[in-house]
């Protein structure tokens, strides 16, 4: 299974409350002037006081002041006082004089962060974003039940909260229910004036195929330009996306334009898949340099061959959005059938499972590599569990081919055959040409690896499929497998 | 011609003798520097019969080097009289926990010109600021603690009673005598209800290092007990923090948002912000719980919960909001710290 083979909308990213402040995402849609700064000095008695006292309290008391005026550098020497004394300073005062010399401490893993979250919401039972944050957590680890009451509490709290209404539009998607996603938005007043609540509104709509009645709202907003760029760049992002799908090329091209005049990351990313797919859009490459860039790099080192840093790039992906499996399907993918690294794919599921341990793509993908790497009957066992209806077309088919796979690999080669040209028969359709194409590259390898006389054969035609394809990973799977069997053909007197 | 500091006439008054016998012995605090914070000088000064004080000399040099000398010598007057006049009515009234004025005067240390005219205050000297006694460590005497809180929050509660908000509650202004007394002093930064001051204006006279967040973000509500009382509440929340961490509220808070969400760049509204802050309060709350290994843990925890709650409409015990009155009344809180005070006192006995 390949990421990149289904349609991409530019659905709200999820993040943590303080990740998503730092983009910017929750910055306000009308914005005042900055406050007018006193010339005032508040910070240089406290400064000569310290100095003189060298107390704990003094140099406390300065960082403190310093992080509230906004001037944490003049606090560096009373801090670099208190972390020299770290027996004698409390942990708060500690952390803070930290902060101030840029040494801040990183928490640790999840369930330590879901206990500390759970803990905070003891004291301060009333901040939707931490039962936001709390909810994210969760879904990471699976647990969706508790992720849905936590997301629930939020939208007691919030309910027309920006931050709190696209977590809980993109924690419906990752429990499958995007109509319910979709209502939850189209329902809510607030969608119909916040730029990026209506940009969810109008990329899940695209998702469940449902029209957006806000669509001319969204279009006189961009155009409008009442708001700043980055408030509306996700919105032209999904103007644009809608617009090509309805083939009006010219638009999308303009709606893109806008939208990457101050971009988030989600919008480069999704220009990057328009742009990958022949649309009307060009991603410059110092756009990928914006930070959390992750999806749009892992796929533009994809597809220039650079498999080893599209790895990279979707582990740092998957550290991003721990909770969706786009990430460890792209990953798992990369990592078994590009770098023949089995042992690396199955580190990326394992990581990413904790939220989709069902998810049938990705026991496949598990199944793949374990297979490969040698491990049959563990990959049998798991396997037999994630058997999907022959209604269920596309999974079928993958399904079909990797059960051959583990056909060949039992020494049932003849069964094996059977199973991976039942696939191929199946992906007959246009929509399927590339499951098509790469269950016939699969059946060559298994042919030529098994020695079973039919590799010479199986490989062209798997050949001409992929070369139809013009897909550069193609090509390099292609021109793997003719070597091997080139080398087979050296071997053989 | 351009007056050297040292020329001003207010930097001038050691060895003068003031009204009542009061020899000034030493300059303590050299007053305006070249950013300007504030317009006094201080001494230490001492009376016929050895006992010294602490004497606050208003200095008119600043405002006279100024573009518009009239305005803001009228500026610095006004304030330096309504500081007296508060302080007036805190000893007319006898309030204990106030460090209040013992004398105000004018000496004439120049008699060549008008500014040659020093006015001042003179207040009784402490042995120090609560800097100086508190002891931050996790074996810190934690009855003295709860004692200079109880001090404190009577304090304030005392200048309520009169309708006089402090507004500048800070470690600094905290000043301890005997080592065990507590008493808040610098009522230049109040406000007096019913009576026009010279900081009406501003969002917060005080260090706003300490400022509650409304008013850090410039949210000023139009209720006075909300504006003033409030804020005290908050302060002395900040003031509890700060004697069991180091930490003052605002800079744990602050600590916690986006760079993008400081009060110096923030461009929204207060209320978009409200739940980033109460995001931070629970975070602060935990740490501030995480501190403490004493038995009263839960409950200093609960009294920081109530007076720091960034929201001023929440803030307060929930019994006294419920009822008539001001809703930032503090008598609850005072009899609270006294109740941890004895207990704490009688667990040192032992």
């Amino acid at each position: 299974m390949f990421a990149n083979d289904a349609p991409r909308h530019v659905v709200p990213r999820w993040r943590t409350a303080t990740i998503t402040s730092a983009a910017g995402e929750l910055t306000p849609l009308s914005e005042g002037p900055r406050p007018p700064m006193s010339d005032k000095d508040f910070l240089g008695d406290k400064l000569a006081e310290w100095r003189e006292q060298q107390t704990v309290a003094h140099a406390a008391d300065v960082v403190g002041s310093a992080i509230v005026l906004g001037q944490d550098a003049a606090a560096r020497e009373a801090a670099e006082f208190l972390v020299a004394n770290a027996t004698e300073v409390p942990s708060p005062t500690y952390r803070l004089a930290l902060r101030v010399l840029g040494r801040e401490v990183v928490s640790g893993d999840l369930h330590t962060a879901i206990r500390t979250l759970r803990r905070q919401l003891h004291e301060e039972p009333r901040s939707p974003l931490t039962w936001v944050d709390l909810a994210r957590a969760y879904s990471i680890v699976g647990q969706a039940t508790q992720a849905t009451q936590a997301m629930r509490a939020a939208l007691q709290l919030a309910p027309q909260h920006r931050f709190v209404l696209r977590s809980a539009a993109r924690l419906q998607l990752h429990h499958r229910d995007p109509e319910h996603a979709h209502d939850m938005l189209r329902r809510n007043t607030a969608t119909r004036h916040d730029p990026w609540l209506m940009a969810a509104e109008i990329a899940i709509a695209e998702l469940v195929d449902r029209s957006s009645n806000l669509l001319k709202t969204a279009r006189d907003l961009v155009e409008g330009r009442s708001f700043a760029p980055q408030h509306l760049a996700e919105l032209a992002s999904a103007l644009a996306t809608h617009e090509l799908r309805a083939g009006n090329r010219k638009r999308a091209r303009r709606l893109f334009q806008r939208a990457l005049e101050a971009p988030t990351e989600n919008v480069i990313a999704q220009a990057e898949w328009v742009a990958r797919q022949q649309g009307p859009v060009e991603v410059d490459d110092r756009l990928l340099q914006t930070p959390r860039c992750f999806e749009a790099r892992a796929f533009d080192h994809f597809w220039e061959g650079r498999w080893a840093s599209s790895l990279e790039e979707t582990w740092r992906w998957l550290e991003d959005e721990p909770f969706s499996i786009l990430p460890v399907i792209h990953g798992s993918f990369v990592a078994a059938v590009m770098l023949e690294d089995y042992a690396g794919a199955e580190a990326i599921i394992a990581r990413g499972c904790g939220a989709n341990r069902q998810d049938p793509r990705l026991i496949n993908n598990l199944v793949f590599a374990l297979a490969s790497g040698g491990q049959v009957p563990r990959a049998i066992k798991l396997h037999k569990q994630a058997r999907p209806t022959p209604q269920d077309d596309d999974l079928y088919v993958t399904w079909l081919a990797t059960s051959g796979l583990l056909q060949f690999r039992s020494g049932a080669h003849s069964e094996g055959r059977r199973l991976y040209l039942e696939a191929i028969e199946r992906a007959s359709g246009v929509a399927r040409q590339h499951q098509r194409a790469m269950a016939s590259l699969f059946l060559a390898r298994e042919e030529i690896l098994s020695r079973s006389g039919y590799g010479a054969a199986a490989f062209e035609r798997a050949r001409l499929l992929s070369a139809a394809l013009q897909l550069p990973y193609l090509g390099v799977l292609s021109t793997r497998l003719e070597h091997l069997l080139r080398a087979q053909d050296v071997e053989t007197p | 011609m351009v007056r050297g500091r040292d020329m001003r006439p207010a930097q001038r008054l050691v060895g003068h003798v003031l009204d009542g016998g009061w020899r000034v012995l030493e300059l303590v605090d050299r007053g305006p520097d070249d950013t300007g914070g504030h317009f006094s000088v201080g001494y230490i000064i001492e009376g016929p019969n050895g006992r010294r004080a602490f004497l606050k000399a208003l200095d008119y040099s600043r405002a006279l080097a100024s573009s518009d000398p009239a305005r803001e010598l009228l500026k610095l007057t006004a304030k330096f009289v309504f500081e007296r006049d508060v302080l007036d009515k805190c000893r007319a009234v006898g309030l204990s926990r106030i460090v209040v004025a013992i004398q105000a005067g004018k000496v004439v240390v120049d008699t060549s010109n008008q500014a040659g005219v020093v006015e001042y205050l003179i207040f009784e000297l402490a042995d120090g600021d609560v800097r100086k006694f508190v002891h931050l460590s996790r074996n810190c005497d934690l009855a003295w603690t709860l004692r200079c809180l109880h001090h404190v929050a009577t304090a304030l509660g005392q200048l309520h009673g009169q309708r006089i908000a402090h507004q500048d509650l800070k470690p600094s202004n905290v000043m301890v005598y005997g080592g065990v007394i507590s008493k808040v002093g610098d009522l230049g930064s109040a406000a007096y209800q019913g009576h026009s001051g010279p900081h009406d204006e501003q969002a917060f006279a005080g260090d706003p290092s300490y400022a509650p967040p409304e008013l850090l973000y410039k949210q000023i509500s139009p209720d006075w007990n909300q504006r003033r009382f409030g804020c005290d509440a908050y302060l002395l929340g900040s003031m509890t923090v700060f004697m069991f961490t180091g930490s003052i509220m605002s800079s744990l808070l602050l600590a916690k948002l986006d760079a993008s969400q400081h009060w110096r760049e923030w461009r929204g509204s207060f209320a978009e912000l409200l739940p980033q802050l109460r995001q931070a309060f629970g975070a602060s709350l935990l740490e501030l719980r995480e501190n403490l290994e004493c038995d009263c843990r839960d409950e200093v925890v609960e009294i920081v919960r109530q007076l720091c709650d960034p929201d001023p409409g929440q803030r307060g015990h929930p019994r006294t909001r419920a009822s008539i009155g001001n809703p930032y009344s503090l008598e609850r809180y005072i009899s609270w710290f006294d109740r941890l005070a004895r207990r704490a006192e009688l667990a040192r006995m032992r």
